[in-house]
């Protein structure tokens, strides 16, 4: 997954997970912030969610996140790159920047799988007055571990201590 | 064991997550307004070391 940086723009996360939850997308926040709602401490520039394949709920995510002008991260700007429902429907994982920041919108992730998979080893977490499912501490380990990234590693050892100190079983 | 870049973990942990959540939008808001203070101070700089040198270069002239 490819990181939004220490130089991009901040990302509001706050109103693109709102966005998400107020359309009824279905959706997991894994990645840095299921860390930060963990209790770890550790920036993140970009916020990774493994969404919902159903065509539904494609349509869904697709309507949350219309307003934030989706456009793939890293690209040249003028790409014929467009935000809809057959776009999603032709991809699984998309990096993309917004109006509001980087966003990771997963169809799976390595390790892990998809939102069925993942929706097994998901909590329950009131935000902001609302319900989000978050990846677990012991599954977020694990989907870290396989990604394999040596950039992961100190994410991990913190991760790892979190577990040992909560005493944690999933 | 020690784990070198982690920053207020054990305080994290008597926080919800919702509070958790709170705590780090307010410091990417700090790291965002640090960024764009920096930004707004290199022209600032830049004029202030042109000037620096404006009198050296008079006094060589």
């Amino acid at each position: 997954m490819e990181e939004g940086g220490p130089s991009a723009p901040a990302t509001a996360f706050e109103a693109l997970l709102a966005a998400l939850i107020d359309t009824g997308a279905a959706f997991i926040v894994v990645g840095g912030i299921a860390g930060i709602l963990h209790g770890a401490g550790r920036a993140t520039y970009d916020l990774h969610v493994v969404y919902d394949r159903s065509p539904e709920n494609r349509d869904r995510v697709v309507r949350a996140l219309a307003p934030f002008a989706p456009y793939l991260r890293g690209a040249p700007p003028g790409l014929p790159f467009r935000w809809d429902a057959a776009t999603v429907a032709s991809g699984l994982n998309f990096t993309l920047t917004t109006t509001s920041g980087a966003i990771d919108l997963l169809g799976e992730i390595p390790g892990g799988g998809d939102f069925a998979a993942l929706r097994g080893h998901t909590i329950e977490l009131d935000l902001f007055g609302r319900t989000i499912l978050c990846l677990s501490l012991e599954r977020l380990i694990h989907v870290k571990r396989a990604a394999g990234r040596p950039k992961d590693l100190e994410a991990i050892a913190e991760l790892e201590r979190l577990a040992e100190r909560r005493g944690s079983k999933e | 064991m020690a784990v070198s870049g982690v920053v207020g973990t054990g305080g994290n942990l008597r926080l919800t997550p919702e509070e958790r959540f709170d705590k780090f939008v307010r410091f990417m808001r700090f790291v965002a307004e640090v960024r764009g203070a920096a930004r707004d101070a290199e022209p600032a700089a830049d004029t202030a070391a042109a000037g620096a040198r404006s009198p050296s270069l008079d006094g060589q002239a």
